[in-house]
């Protein structure tokens, strides 16, 4: 027992077994897309099947009611495969562009040097693909820019690898002209809507036909769909070419600085500092390069599924998560533990028991060309000596000898203390002192092999009882809470000199104006009081009171001082 | 020999037009009896290098056709020249006998000479 299908041949009927069916099903399929770009399709293929019909019927009759699968066969053998036709024309004419096929964008496996990528672009523009390759390849010795966008477009742009591919890839031509065409044809064809609207209207009016102004309705919504999805569409498509340029260029530029990131050689960063790239670059890229490929599929319409790709973006992601995460705990594992080295450093005795220091200030200048990588530290790079501004602390305390004393403190960060003060060994600087002068460096170098771990800087300039010590202006940024009788802030004992006495630091050449506001008053002040002597002055500095011409109260940017009579407090 | 195969089919090819314009000189026709005459002469192997074929020349406006009911099956095309057709006809005939006389002409100089 067989079951059996029924189909309408050139409106003749004929009951079909069922496996038959699938065979003549195939064949039609086969004759159909053979002259699917041929002209006069329709017609070769209702004469062929009205053929087929004639013969079909020839075959059955009284006692023999079904097509089986021999007489298929038999039939198809005389219409001959596709193939046998042997007609002129072949169905793909290499370069010739089909009209009225809309072109899409494919990779030619046909014309490939590596991927087909150019040729299928420059099928899609109508151009010659040696002028894309000869741009592909120059672009390489642009930092190898050619080669990414390459693979890129590798992935995104799918093969051609049916007939029907080939010929969307070849298929009407996309010209400005084209366009135009297009746009005409939609506006074309709303105005020819907006015309049968005055004769649906008139129809109406005249008959009365009320289904007649319900078809004009249905029409019009489809005029109107119509124009909103044009207009979607081109929506669409500005999106995308904004996808695929932010895409590219942030992709580009993360790209870049990470390359540059890892060009600053001479710094030793902890091992981490590789895994750290790629997390970033994992984390942060695959994002906009998937941006760039939505964008591209949707402004050339590719609509291969994009499973694989998707699957291998999460993929990566995920990886650079995971990466990211090691690497974090590693780094901190790496910086936890402080460690400090503690270096004596010989210092000539001044004549006049008097010490001048100055700092060397000279890496300031170099500011602008510095990577920063954040507040405070800088690299540069220039030299193949990694050079790092750091925080470079200026400290001066009573001598445990009677003589200058000069000792360099380095902090620093490591795995464990002793990794720690390892770290702070690398450090190198320099000091150069003539007769009573001693200049310090405000950066320091790290030697090769130190790995960077934040170290910071610390001088302790040791004072004997009884002797002097200048401190100049340059000073003012880097000493740091250096006791002294006057209590005075670190920033303002800078430019005095000062002498050591058994309470400690005593200034030798203050005049008592240094407490007050070191900038002067300005008409925008607040002044509250008209006596120059009891007053107090807001201002941008901060707030003043005076009692008797001097600071009683005074809040500005380094602290709160309260000072009552001769009794100070801070 | 398959490049000869190749040849043959090519020649075949070129005159299937001029053999079909002839069949329908003699008046109306129908494709399977144009088929059943090209199988003879292994111009045709199957019958659906006919169709595209004859649609093309339609479209050219060579020939014409007339729906004929039919008992057998679904109404038939039965194909004519038309005018145009005829002419076209009587100047592929002449181009045809130019040619055979040019072939044998060389066949029968190559063959003396050796």
């Amino acid at each position: 027992m067989n079951k059996t299908l029924t189909i309408n041949l050139s409106g003749i009927v004929f009951h079909i077994d069922e496996n038959a069916y699938d065979v003549f099903n195939s064949y039609i399929d086969s004759i159909r897309k053979h002259f699917a770009s041929s002209e006069g399709k329709d017609e070769i293929m209702q004469d062929i099947e009205a053929r087929i019909a004639e013969m079909f019927q020839q075959r059955v009759g009284e006692s023999k009611q079904v097509i089986t699968l021999r007489d298929v066969e038999e039939v198809t053998a005389a219409m001959g495969k596709p193939e046998q036709f042997g007609d002129e024309e072949p169905v793909v004419a290499k370069e010739i562009h089909q009209p009225g096929i809309k072109r899409r964008l494919f990779r030619s496996p046909d014309d490939e040097v590596l991927g087909g990528v150019c040729s299928g672009i420059a099928a899609y523009f109508g151009i010659d693909p040696v002028w894309l390759r000869l741009a592909f390849v120059l672009s390489v010795i642009f930092f190898g820019t050619g080669v990414l966008l390459y693979i890129i477009l590798w992935i995104v742009m799918p093969e051609a690898k049916t007939t029907a591919d080939k010929l969307m890839m070849r298929g009407e031509q996309v010209t400005i002209s084209n366009i135009e065409k297009n746009v005409k044809e939609e506006f074309e064809g709303l105005k020819k809507k907006a015309g049968d609207f005055g004769k649906e209207v008139n129809k109406k009016f005249s008959s009365e036909h009320y289904s007649g102004f319900k078809g004009f309705l249905h029409r019009l919504m489809d005029a109107l769909g119509e124009l909103i999805g044009f207009i979607l569409n081109v929506i669409a498509k500005i999106f995308a070419l904004l996808f695929i340029l932010v895409g590219l260029l942030v992709f580009g530029a993360l790209l870049f600085a990470l390359i540059m990131a890892a060009g600053v050689s001479a710094i030793k960063f902890p091992p981490v500092a590789i895994p750290a790239l790629i997390a970033v670059l994992l984390l942060v890229g695959i994002p906009f390069l998937m941006l760039f490929y939505y964008g591209f599929r949707m402004l050339f319409n590719i609509k291969t599924k994009s499973k694989a790709v998707n699957m291998t973006a999460g993929g990566l992601w995920a990886i650079g998560l995971v990466i990211g995460i090691l690497t974090a705990v590693f780094a901190l594992r790496n910086y936890s533990k402080e460690g400090n080295s503690r270096q004596q450093l010989e210092l000539i005795q001044p004549a006049n028991d008097t010490l001048i220091v100055t700092m060397k200030n000279d890496i300031s200048d170099a500011d602008d060309e510095d990577v920063h990588i954040f507040k405070g530290w800088s690299f540069d790079n220039r030299d193949t000596m990694a050079t790092i501004t750091g925080p470079v602390k200026v400290d001066v305390r009573k001598s445990s000898s009677d003589k200058f004393e000069l000792v360099k403190i380095v902090e620093s960060h490591g795995s464990s203390r002793r990794d720690a003060a390892e770290n702070a060994g690398g450090v190198r600087l320099a000091f150069a002192q003539t007769d009573n002068k001693l200049t310090l460096e405000n950066h320091f170098q790290l030697s090769k092999n130190t790995t960077f771990a934040f170290q910071n800087v610390k001088f302790v300039i040791g004072v004997p009882e009884g002797k002097t010590v200048c401190l100049e202006k340059n000073l003012g940024n880097f000493l740091y809470d250096v006791q002294n009788t006057g209590d005075m802030y670190d920033y303002d004992m800078a430019s005095h000199c000062w002498k050591m006495t058994a309470k400690g630091l005593e200034c030798t050449d203050c005049s008592g104006d240094e407490r007050s506001l070191k900038e002067k008053e300005t008409d925008s002040d607040i002044h509250i009081g008209n006596d120059d002597l009891d007053s107090v002055v807001v201002n941008k500095h901060g707030i003043v009171i005076k009692k008797n011409g001097k600071d009683v109260i005074r809040i500005d940017k380094n602290g709160m001082m309260i000072k009552a009579d001769d009794e100070k407090s801070k | 020999m398959s490049n000869l195969e190749n040849t043959k089919a090519q020649m075949r090819k070129g005159v299937l037009e001029f053999c079909i314009m002839s069949v329908m000189e003699g008046g109306e026709v129908y494709p399977s009896d144009i088929i059943s005459k090209m199988k003879e002469s292994k111009l045709i192997v199957v019958e659906g290098t006919l169709y595209p074929l004859l649609t093309r020349l339609k479209n050219s406006g060579l020939l014409t056709y007339r729906w004929v009911e039919s008992k057998s099956g679904p109404p038939r095309k039965y194909y004519t020249l038309t005018p145009i057709g005829k002419k076209f006809l009587e100047e592929l005939a002449s181009e045809w006998n130019s040619l055979v006389e040019t072939v044998k002409h060389l066949t029968n100089k190559t063959t003396s000479h050796e």
